[in-house]
Parts: structure tokens; C-alpha cells; sequence
């Protein structure tokens, strides 16, 4: 049931809709009009287009679309999307072919795999029982199930490639050289960390090529013993032995001798947890240091 | 009299707590950056930002219709398939680790990574910035397109020319899997 | 950690001394907190597959005949009176091992290995291990995966 609230004209003009006969005020319109005249600020609040410019302003002090400078300034400023980037641009930092906007495809790729990624969970267990007849559930049995699996395979394929292409971009450019070394530094983590969260979640689909590419992977990580045999091999006689310190990272990466149960859950809360939060916090970083650094690089910044 | 001055020019805005103060000046990297240069993040940055989203977005839609991901078949904890490939992007690393195993897994990556990291503590000569290939950075780019070329190669290498037992096969002569 | 040294004076501050050894602690203790808490991942229990199985009685073997355990990932060989429990985990990298007719060949990096474990080619470097065999009382063998040697390391069958 709907009363439409409206303000009556004048003092006898029938209000529209009041779904009376004509020249009759009707009952809803009458009983509107008693409760108009006892609170009409009230009233006037709740109107639609008054209520949506409110709640509108409520949220966005800004028009949605600023036409004068000051008012498209503004609408960065207010927006806490946008405020992290400048509310004025460089021309030459808004050319294609300067960055070909990897570094923002390599976060848009991230927040396409966090998505699908979120929506995967909801199917997916990690268990060496289930994992994989899952996998073929996705394929047949869940509406979407095998567009979202294939989003996330392409978006995670796709992001690995673009940052490569930007850290080649920053280097072409010169991008890292001070006031930017840090932010370069940043972006070596953010590389590696993206090579880690594509090799843990390599594990999850639980089929061939998931279990033997672990199995190799774990098995580099038992190479350590390199450092420790050597270590050992250097010790005075009788001095108290280094542990195989490969042995030791490859069981605390599979949880077990062989992969298995262990490593599934290990390899599971690590790539939807521990390094999507972290990656998260360093992209956020890496985004605030490209402001503190004065922006993105420029040509003025340096003689040719 | 020269406050006064200052006053007409930039006249006090009664609703704000803070106002200018003064001018200095000074060599940042604004200084000679003529007004002309500078446009609205609104809307020129914004469409350029949302364009690319929107593009990024049909691309890996469309892929993830047409090209479904692979899935093999369940793992056998007894069987290695014949050759056992790592995802694409470490297969350099597996054509390294094919040499041995500690550098080309450990050693090499972690000097790599290392090398990366202080790229811009050892080259901080203020040339070339923000210019591609400047001509300046010659040695930098060289170095660099080295890089480039090795790890592609490498992980060509593994994807196309390596066979079962991790043998050389030229491709078209690649055999099917050994079971 | 500018502030720790009084440039003027070129020396330690008292006040100086006592912040260093403030931040000093704190290092400390975060990094041995970090240390205990890091032992999480290493539990006192394994929750793997046991080390040790047993293969029966040394009877139901052929001499020179490579008898597989596959589910083990070991191969079981017998010369005259003597034993061995032969790992088929691939020293380099950790992939299965098959039986060939020269020994053991790794599908996966091309390792190749002989009858008696021994590498004939990389990138393998060391042969692949020989378990422990003991005996029972129920009078079956019993193989012990945590037990590693060099190849020749047989059982004497009695
Ligand atoms: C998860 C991965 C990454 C994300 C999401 C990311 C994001 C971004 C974005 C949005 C920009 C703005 C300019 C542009 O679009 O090109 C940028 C600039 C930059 N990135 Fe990244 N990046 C990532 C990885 C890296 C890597 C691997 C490096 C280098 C090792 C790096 C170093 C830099 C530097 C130095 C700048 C400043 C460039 C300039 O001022 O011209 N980033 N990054
Ligand atoms: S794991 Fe056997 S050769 Fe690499």
C-alpha cells in the first residue's frame, strides 16, 4: 500500500491522485491533507526528489557531474575513491603510451581476482577428497561456476604478465630513480608476492599438474640444504651442527614429508588469506607513494 | 602598507581557520611547470581510468567464455606425469633447476630479486627520467632488454622445446605424453 | 638512527643510550616472539602418512626381480640372501622414479639412475636412498622410510 504524499494546492483544489470522484476530495486525499497540516516540514523532507537529493548530499557533497574547475577539484577532494589520486594532472602523465596504463591493469586484474576469488570460496573445499570433484562441479554443475573458474585463471595469468610489462615500463622510463627508489622496491615485492600467490594457488584444483608442480616446487625449497651443508661442512670439528635448513622449509611449506592433506590447508590459507591481505596493503602503499613522490614521473623532472 | 596589500589580493575567507600566509620561493619540482600543463583529474583521468577498466573487464570475460582453464586429471601422488610442467611463468625456472637444483631454484631467483632491489641505489643519475628508451640511459636499457630477453627465452625453451624426461624436442616432433 | 648520536658532542648521550637500548629490547622481544610463535608451523606431530610399513615375509620375493610398492614409493629388490628397500623419490626434486630396464628413470628433469640407485645422469647428484629392514615378531619385514642410506645398505635375510 502506497499514500502518495502530496502537498495540497491552494486551500480547496482536490489533490491529484487522491483517487477521489472529480470535484469530491477522496477519503486518502482528506486524510493526507490532516496529516500534511499537522507536520508539513515533515512531510516535505520525505518527498522523493527532496529524500534522494538528501541522502544524495548526505553521502557526496559534490554534484554528480561538476561542470566548473572548481567543482570537478571538489570532486576528487570528496570522493574517498578518488581522493587518492591528484584533482589535477599532468597532460604528459595521461599519455597511452607513456605508462599504457599497466600499473593500473595490473590492479584492476587484482581486484578482478579478488572477486572471483571471494565467489570460488563458496564452492570450493580444500580437501584432497573433495577439492577436485569440485573442480568438476564448477565445470557442470554450478551456473557461471566455469566463467568465474576461468576469470580467475585469465585474471591471474593476465596479472602476472602486466606486471611484468610495468616493472619493464619503470625501468624504460627511468621511473625508479630518486625520489622513486622505494616505491621500485615496493614493486619487486609486489612482483614476487604475485608469483607466489599464482604458485599456491596452482596447488588447489588438486589435479596433475597441481601435485607435481608442488611436489617440484617443495623440492627446491628442500635445496636450502646447500646453505647448511656447506655451513656444517666449514664448522670445527665437534662444533654443534647447523639443521638441514632445506629439510626444515620444505616440511614447514607442506606441513608433511610429501604433499599431501598438510600442504593443501597450508597452500589454501596462504593464497586466500595471509597473501591477498598483504598484497592488498602493499598495493595501498605503493598507490600513496606514487602522491608522496610528486606524482608520476615526468620529463621536466630530468634533462634527457 | 604592504599587508594591506596582500589583503586585496587574497582577500580572508571568515569561514576558514586557515589562510595564506605568505609566499616563498623556492626550487621544487612545480617550479617552471607552466598552468598550461596541468588538466582536470575530472574528467580526462577518470574516462581514461574507467575505459581501461571496461576493456580489461570484456577481455577476460571473453577468454574465460571461449578459453575455459584447463583441468587435468586427478592427482596421482604415483604417477608424475611425463614431462611434469610448472605453470608457464616458472618454467624458466625449471629449465634453470633442470641444471641444478640449488642455483637454479634458490640461488639465481634470490640474487635476481636482490639485484632488482638495488637497481635504484646503484643507478640514481638524474637523466632520462620519464623519457623511453632516453639516449642518456643507453647501458640501462641494453642491461635491462638482456633481462628481458633471457627469461623469455628461457620460459620459451620450457614451454615449446621441452619433451618428456625434460629432453630437447624441436616443435612439431614433441611426443604425446609417456604414460 | 640519527637521534641516538649527538653530532655536536660526537658521542652517546646519556638519554641517547637509554632510547637505543629501549628500541634494542623491543627488537628483541618482537623477534623472539616471532621465533616462538614460528614453531606453530612446526607441530610435534606428524599428521603424514606413518615411515614405517610392512612388506611381508622375504619369501614373496624373486631374486632380481624390482618389486614395486607403489603406494610407498618404494621398490623392493632381492640378490641371493640379501634385502634391500630402495627409495623411488627422486633426488633431485622429489618426483616419482620409474623402473626401467637400466634402473630408475625421474620423467620430470630426466635424472636417470642405476639398479643399485646410483646416478648415471643428472641433475641429480646423490643416489637414491635404501631403507631400513627389520624384522618383526609377527616375523614380516618392516620398512622404515625415516631411516636413510647409501645404496648397498641390504637386510641379511636369516
Ligand atoms: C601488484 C602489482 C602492481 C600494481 C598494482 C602497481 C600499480 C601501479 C600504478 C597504478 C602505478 C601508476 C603508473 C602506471 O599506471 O604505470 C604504478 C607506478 C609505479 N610502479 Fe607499480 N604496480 C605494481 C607492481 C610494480 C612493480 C613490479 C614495480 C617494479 C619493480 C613497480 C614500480 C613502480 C614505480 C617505480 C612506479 C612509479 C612510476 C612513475 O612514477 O612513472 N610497480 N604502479
Ligand atoms: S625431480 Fe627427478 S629429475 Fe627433477
Amino acid at each position: 500500500m502506497s499514500v502518495k504524499l502530496v502537498k495540497p494546492e491552494g486551500g480547496s483544489a482536490p489533490p491529484p491522485g487522491g483517487g477521489g470522484r472529480s470535484g469530491q476530495p477522496g477519503l486518502l486525499a482528506r486524510i493526507n491533507r490532516a496529516i500534511y497540516r499537522q507536520a508539513p516540514e515533515v512531510w516535505d523532507n520525505l518527498r522523493p526528489a527532496t529524500l534522494g537529493h538528501n541522502i544524495y548530499k548526505s553521502i557526496y557533497r559534490t554534484t554528480a557531474f561538476p561542470k566548473t574547475e572548481r567543482e570537478r577539484s571538489e570532486a576528487f577532494f570528496n570522493s574517498f575513491l578518488l581522493h587518492i589520486q591528484p584533482a589535477k594532472i599532468e597532460k604528459h602523465a595521461l599519455r597511452f603510451t607513456y605508462t599504457f596504463g599497466l600499473g593500473l591493469l595490473s590492479m584492476y586484474l587484482f581486484i578482478l581476482l579478488t572477486i572471483s576469488g571471494l565467489l570460488l570460496m563458496f564452492v570450493y573445499v580444500p580437501s584432497t577428497e573433495q577439492a577436485y570433484d569440485r573442480m568438476l562441479d564448477l565445470r557442470s554443475a554450478v551456473s557461471f561456476g566455469g566463467v568465474l573458474r576461468g576469470m580467475h585463471f585469465w585474471s591471474a595469468n593476465a596479472m602476472i604478465t602486466v606486471v611484468f610489462f610495468h616493472m619493464c615500463r619503470v625501468f624504460y622510463t627511468g621511473a625508479y630513480k630518486p625520489p622513486r627508489e622505494f616505491n621500485w622496491v615496493i614493486g619487486v615485492l609486489l612482483m614476487v608476492l604475485t608469483l607466489v600467490l599464482g604458485f599456491t594457488g596452482y596447488l588447489l584444483p588438486w589435479d596433475q599438474l597441481a601435485f607435481w608442480a608442488i611436489t617440484v616446487g617443495a623440492g627446491i625449497a628442500g635445496k636450502a640444504n646447500w646453505v647448511s651443508d656447506h655451513v656444517n661442512a666449514m664448522a670445527p670439528h665437534g662444533a654443534p651442527l647447523m639443521p638441514a635448513i632445506g629439510d626444515k622449509m620444505r616440511w614447514g611449506l607442506l606441513g608433511s614429508d610429501v604433499v599431501g592433506q598438510e600442504a593443501l590447508i597450508r597452500f589454501y590459507v596462504l593464497h586466500v588469506a595471509v597473501l591477498p591481505v598483504i598484497l592488498t596493503a602493499l598495493i595501498i602503499y605503493h598507490m600513496w607513494r606514487i602522491r608522496k613522490d610528486g606524482g608520476i614521473s615526468s620529463p621536466k623532472e630530468s634533462p634527457e | 602598507m604592504k599587508r594591506v596589500r596582500e589583503e586585496e589580493i587574497f582577500p580572508r575567507n571568515p569561514n576558514k581557520t586557515y589562510g595564506l600566509m605568505e609566499l616563498v620561493k623556492g626550487s621544487s619540482t612545480r617550479v617552471d611547470r607552466g598552468p598550461d600543463d596541468m588538466v582536470s583529474s575530472w574528467p580526462h583521468l577518470l574516462i581514461r581510468e574507467a575505459a581501461l577498466f571496461a576493456g580489461c573487464f570484456a577481455i577476460i570475460l571473453a577468454l574465460s567464455v571461449f578459453a575455459p582453464p584447463p583441468l587435468e586429471s586427478p592427482a596421482n601422488p604415483m604417477r608424475p606425469p611425463n614431462p611434469a610442467k610448472a605453470p608457464w611463468y616458472f618454467l624458466g625456472l625449471q629449465e634453470l633447476v633442470a641444471y641444478d637444483a640449488f642455483w637454479g631454484g634458490l640461488g639465481i631467483p634470490g640474487l635476481v630479486v636482490v639485484a632488482l632491489m638495488a637497481i635504484p641505489y646503484v643507478d640514481r643519475h638524474h637523466s632520462g627520467i620519464g623519457r623511453w628508451f632516453a639516449k642518456s640511459r643507453r647501458t640501462a636499457t641494453t642491461l635491462w632488454t638482456l633481462y628481458v630477453v633471457v627469461v623469455i627465452v628461457l620460459i620459451i625453451i620450457g614451454v615449446y622445446f621441452r619433451g618428456p624426461n625434460w629432453n630437447w624436442y624441436w616443435p612439431g616432433t614433441m611426443p604425446k605424453e609417456v604414460p | 638512527m640519527a637521534v641516538n648520536y649527538d653530532r655536536e658532542k660526537q658521542e652517546l648521550t646519556r638519554r641517547n643510550f637509554v632510547s637505543l637500548s629501549g628500541w634494542g629490547i623491543a627488537g628483541i622481544a618482537t623477534l623472539g616472539a616471532a621465533g616462538v610463535f614460528g614453531r606453530f608451523f612446526w607441530p610435534n606431530v606428524q599428521y603424514g602418512p606413518p615411515s614405517k610399513f610392512v612388506i611381508g615375509k622375504a619369501s614373496g620375493y624373486t631374486d632380481g626381480v624390482k618389486q614395486n610398492i607403489a603406494d610407498q614409493k618404494v621398490t623392493i629388490v632381492k640378490h641371493g640372501s640379501q634385502l634391500g628397500a630402495i627409495s623411488m623419490v627422486c633426488q633431485h626434486l622429489g618426483c616419482t622414479v620409474a623402473a626401467s630396464s637400466t634402473g630408475f628413470d625421474c620423467p620430470c628433469h630426466g635424472s636417470k639412475y642405476d639398479d643399485m640407485g646410483n646416478v648415471t645422469h643428472g641433475p641429480a647428484q646423490i643416489a637414491l636412498y635404501w631403507f631400513d629392514i627389520s624384522l618383526t615378531p609377527s616375523g614380516d619385514l618392516e620398512v622404515d622410510k625415516s631411516k636413510k642410506n647409501d645404496p648397498g645398505h641390504y637386510y641379511n635375510i636369516v
